[in-house]
């Protein structure tokens, strides 16, 4: 409601990297952020990937993932399909927050965001993103493209607070160059490229200032994209000096980067100044930027390749009113920013947003909730549909600063390219949000176009991987690999035609790499290995192989050459928090808890938002009896990964048992007992005890199986085993299970306890007497050929019954999660209706318990005394 | 809110330092008032104004 006491300034710092603000905050060279700090709460914020601005400054301000916004990249084809120009807002198809806040009558106001052009009619001020830019001299005339402003007639007094490049001086260059006056101003563009960055974010400041200074205001966003290109150019001259950076360059360059942070300090503290102590204000990025030995040599050539300087962390700190005073917040992400205005707002959000409120307050605010703000068509309509000069200036802009390659004179050749490199951002992005269906449909388009490209079939067999299908990620990266080496050919051909040289790349260890990670996502260290060992021998300096033979060697608990392979891979990056983490875990199942906190610490220290280090963490100290702090680790696990039921369950255990403080441990039960919690539906027993029945009457009962049919229908069981491979697998890899949610899947006795706890399990029993489930087996094993006798081992009968008790103590340790019915095999032959009803139950779904009862065939019951044919399994 | 006219006093053409004297804006600018937004570009340009100064063209831009 408009005239509310309520204000937010939301300030928007593209790039901004704690790993380079704490130093200087420690130096005093940040007092206002530094403040800020002390007065609010500040952590990190995850962004998305791809890590490109446009798409996640429009996941900021909608709440959203990029494949339900629609902006999917740096520049857009022009209606007509001829034509490209920089990204606008003429495909976005959520409502921002000013779009929101402003239906509810708050004065909002927005400065440059990016994408923000045209401008849309908020009940307030908006000036778009192609405000700041000076495509011509400074002797030339600087218009503003129509649309800049809303409301249009406020255009000419925002236009003359522009700052032209030209304007600026030696004084405002020294500050940033302090030996300005040996660049050789004819061949070097630095400090060029420096007038432009610091005239442009003055101009977003001086809009900004007006506004809050002169204009009644309740939401206030700015950005500023300072930092992110004072970066892209000027990092690689920032200390250390690395060996391939010209050592004139790096005197003349290397305060750039530290004066741009600074002047964004200064330029916070005229915005807090302006906001008053009333104010809630939020200063985020969109992520963060590699400043030390990460820092790339070369980039990448496709239209991704600056992201590749992106780190995964950016920046958050809020201060204001009720707001959590001198403390650190954890688990936040960019998308979590729209719905936690609106909570401050006391607005509902979106439950088609994908982010949600963060706890910045002291007192929690109370979360209202709406299906959607996005009633009907949310598309915003712009104006131009061609390009004009201008656009061609702005475009000439993003390829100045790296982000695209120069479009050339053929506009619809550019056309196509950059149809194809958003396809490619919105299918990375649909992979990052665990769409994988979406996301393989879309890279296997771009696959198709070009096999030859290793970043499309790279993401094609991510995508394979995650939906199991791995003898097609294995066909996919063969094809690459032919495609690679055909390719190969005609340009080598190409270039002898023109007589140029050309260096051919060997597709070969790429395709290594790929097949590497394939086995390793199928647990099968045994064929991944070969594929990378013979790398890390020849040295070759591939990303983390010595993590991923760590990994290997981990899975096949190899503690001592695990240990090797992740020590080796620190010497490469002694930062890298997985080897630090794997280092540790080795030294947990070596019994060395003492050395593996150390690890972990080390690994939470470089990473923070790194849920299974803090559980392992939490084991290590456990195992130390230091019940405290391991709840605390624990703690700290389930608040990064609520799903963690593992953390739950330990926590539970250290305040019921180890502390004796049950009280606090209620809550957690009660988040045990969270009815919204996924469900699998597990049917299980010993093998050969009629669990392929059951499935069988679920499925003809309307529940979903999650089964493969890899293993055909036999004598055995004529209607076949209903089985997932994945299952054969569950001992070292349980991450699939969700995708049997809301399913029956099916799961021997003996691998029940490797169920992860993140699920609720609704399991159905099928009990059968020992001693006919061996003589059923017998049966089985004498068909294959693999026995001759009509004994069974009573070894192997002893197993079992251990096998039973393993199962009994894994229901009553996760009582909370898993819930059991028992179904004798016989009562299920005998009465089939009954069992049916006792199953529809049991699961509460609507099963048609007709169709179930005829899914039983009792002829395959046989006597139990004389088994010379198999029963089923 | 404020009105544009109170603020821009005599001396120092609406800037004030620390201790609240008149700020001598330098004629060539200087990063601290780029980063006052408004009120340092416009107290900037106002000294520009005074003392006949313009931007050597050569100075940044293209």
């Amino acid at each position: 409601m408009a005239g509310s006491k309520k204000k937010v300034l939301l300030i928007g710092w593209d790039a901004a990297d704690w790993k380079i603000i704490h130093p200087l905050m420690d130096q005093g060279l940040m007092p206002h952020l530094a403040g800020m700090t002390e007065k609010g709460i500040s952590g990190n914020l995850e962004t998305l990937d791809p890590p490109l601005s446009p798409m996640l400054w429009t996941s900021i301000a909608t709440g959203v993932r990029p494949y339900k916004h629609g902006i999917t990249g740096f520049t857009e084809v022009t209606a007509d399909g001829k034509g490209l120009r920089p990204v606008t807002l003429k495909n976005r198809r959520k409502k921002a927050i000013w779009n929101m806040l402003s239906d509810h009558g708050y004065k909002t106001h927005v400065v440059g965001w990016w994408p923000s052009h045209p401008a849309e009619a908020v009940n307030g001020i908006m000036i778009s993103n192609f405000y700041q830019r000076a495509g011509r001299p400074i002797t030339e005339p600087w218009e503003m493209k129509k649309g800049t402003v809303y409301p249009e007639d406020r255009a000419e007094q925002f236009a003359a607070m522009r700052i032209h490049p030209g304007e600026l001086t030696e004084n405002h260059m020294a500050a940033f160059v302090p030996k300005y006056g040996k660049v050789d101003q004819e061949k070097e563009r630095g400090l060029q490229t420096l007038a432009r960055i610091l005239a442009d974010n003055s101009s977003i400041h001086a809009a900004a200032t007006y506004i809050l200074e002169y204009e009644d205001w309740d939401f206030m966003a700015v950005y500023y994209d300072g930092i992110d290109h004072f970066n892209h150019a000027f990092m690689r001259f920032h200390p250390p000096r690395r060996e391939h950076i010209d050592k004139r360059m790096y005197e003349i360059y290397k305060d750039v980067v530290t004066a741009g942070y600074r002047y964004h300090d200064m330029m916070l503290g005229r915005l807090l100044n302006l906001a008053g102590p009333d104010t809630t204000v939020m200063l985020i990025s969109d992520h963060g930027f590699h400043q030390d030995h990460m820092r790339k040599h070369k980039l990448l050539k496709d239209l991704a390749g600056p992201a590749d300087e992106h780190s995964r962390y950016g920046v958050i700190c809020a201060q204001g009113p009720g707001i959590r005073r001198d403390d650190l917040l954890y688990g936040a992400g960019i998308l979590d920013i729209t719905p936690t205005l609106l909570n401050i707002y006391g607005l509902p959000v979106g439950r088609d947003m994908d982010g949600s409120p963060l706890a910045l307050h002291e007192t929690p605010l109370p979360v209202k909730s709406i299906p959607t703000w996005d009633e009907g068509d949310a598309r915003i309509h712009g104006q131009a549909d061609t390009m004009d000069e201008m656009d061609r200036d702005a475009l000439q802009q993003l390829v100045d600063l790296g982000y695209i390659e120069d479009p050339g004179k053929d506009e619809e050749a550019a056309a196509k390219k950059t149809t194809m490199e958003n396809q490619y951002f919105l299918a990375r992005s649909y992979l990052d949000g665990r769409k994988y269906e979406e996301a393989r449909s879309a890279f296997a388009g771009l696959f198709a176009e070009k096999p030859w490209e290793r970043r499309f079939v790279q993401g094609l067999i991510s995508c394979l991987m995650k939906q199991q299908h791995f003898n097609r990620a294995e066909k996919a990266i063969e094809t690459y690999r032919q495609a690679a080496l055909k390719r190969q050919d005609e340009l080598a051909a190409e270039a002898e035609k023109k007589e140029k040289e050309y260096t051919r790349v060997d597709p070969g260890p790429s395709a290594d790499l790929m097949r590497a990670s394939l086995f390793m996502s199928q647990q099968r260290a045994d064929d991944a290995l070969p594929l990378l060992q013979p790398h890390a021998q020849s040295g070759l300096a591939h990303g983390k192989l010595h993590l991923r033979i760590g990994n290997c060697m981990t899975m096949k608990q190899d503690w001592k050459q695990a240990a090797v392979a992740f020590r080796e891979e620190l010497k490469y990056n002694f930062d890298e928090p997985e080897a630090h983490h794997g280092l540790g875990y080795v030294r947990l199942r070596e019994g060395k808890p003492s050395e593996a906190v150390e690890h972990f610490l080390d690994a939470t220290g470089l990473r923070f938002q790194y849920p299974v280090a803090h559980y392992h963490l939490g084991e290590a100290l456990y195992k130390l009896e230091d019940w405290e702090n391991a709840l605390r680790a624990y703690r700290v696990a389930l608040a990064m990964q609520p799903g963690m039921n593992k953390s739950r369950m330990r926590i539970i255990r250290i305040l019921e048992e180890k502390l004796e403080r049950p009280d606090e441990a209620a809550p957690y039960r009660e988040m045990i007992s969270d009815p919204g919690m996924e469900t699998v539906y597990v049917v299980t027993g010993l093998p050969r005890s009629g669990t392929s029945m059951v499935m069988r009457m679920l499925e003809q009962g309307g529940l979903g199986l999650y089964a493969d049919r890899e293993r055909s229908a036999d004598t055995d069981n004529p209607h076949g085993y209903y089985e997932h491979l994945s299952v054969t697998r569950l001992a070292k890899d349980s991450r699939w299970i969700g995708e049997a949610a809301g399913k029956a899947l099916k799961v021997v006795s003996p691998l029940l306890p490797y169920l992860p706890p993140r699920y609720r399990y609704k399991v159905i029993l099928v009990e059968r007497p020992l001693d006919q489930v061996m003589q059923s087996q017998q049966v089985m094993l004498r068909n294959r050929g693999k026995s001759k006798s009509i004994s069974y081992s009573m070894r192997v009968m002893d197993s079992y019954r251990k096998v039973q008790q393993q199962a009994e103590d894994w229901f009553s340790r996760y009582a909370q999660l898993v819930e059991v019915l028992r179904l004798p095999y016989e009562e299920v032959v005998a009465n089939p209706h009954a069992a049916a009803t006792r199953i529809r139950e049991f699961t509460g779904l609507p099963l048609d318990t007709e169709n179930m009862q005829r899914a039983v065939d009792p002829t395959l019951h046989r006597n139990k005394s004389a088994p010379r044919q198999s029963s089923p399994a | 809110m404020r009105s544009k006219n109170q603020n821009l006093k005599r001396g120092g053409h609406g800037i004030l330092t620390a201790d609240g004297k008149p700020f001598d804006v330098p004629v060539k600018g200087s990063v601290g008032l780029l980063a006052l937004g408004y009120r340092g570009l416009m107290a900037w340009r106002a000294r520009r104004i005074e003392e006949g100064y313009e931007p050597k063209k050569k100075d940044g831009g293209k």
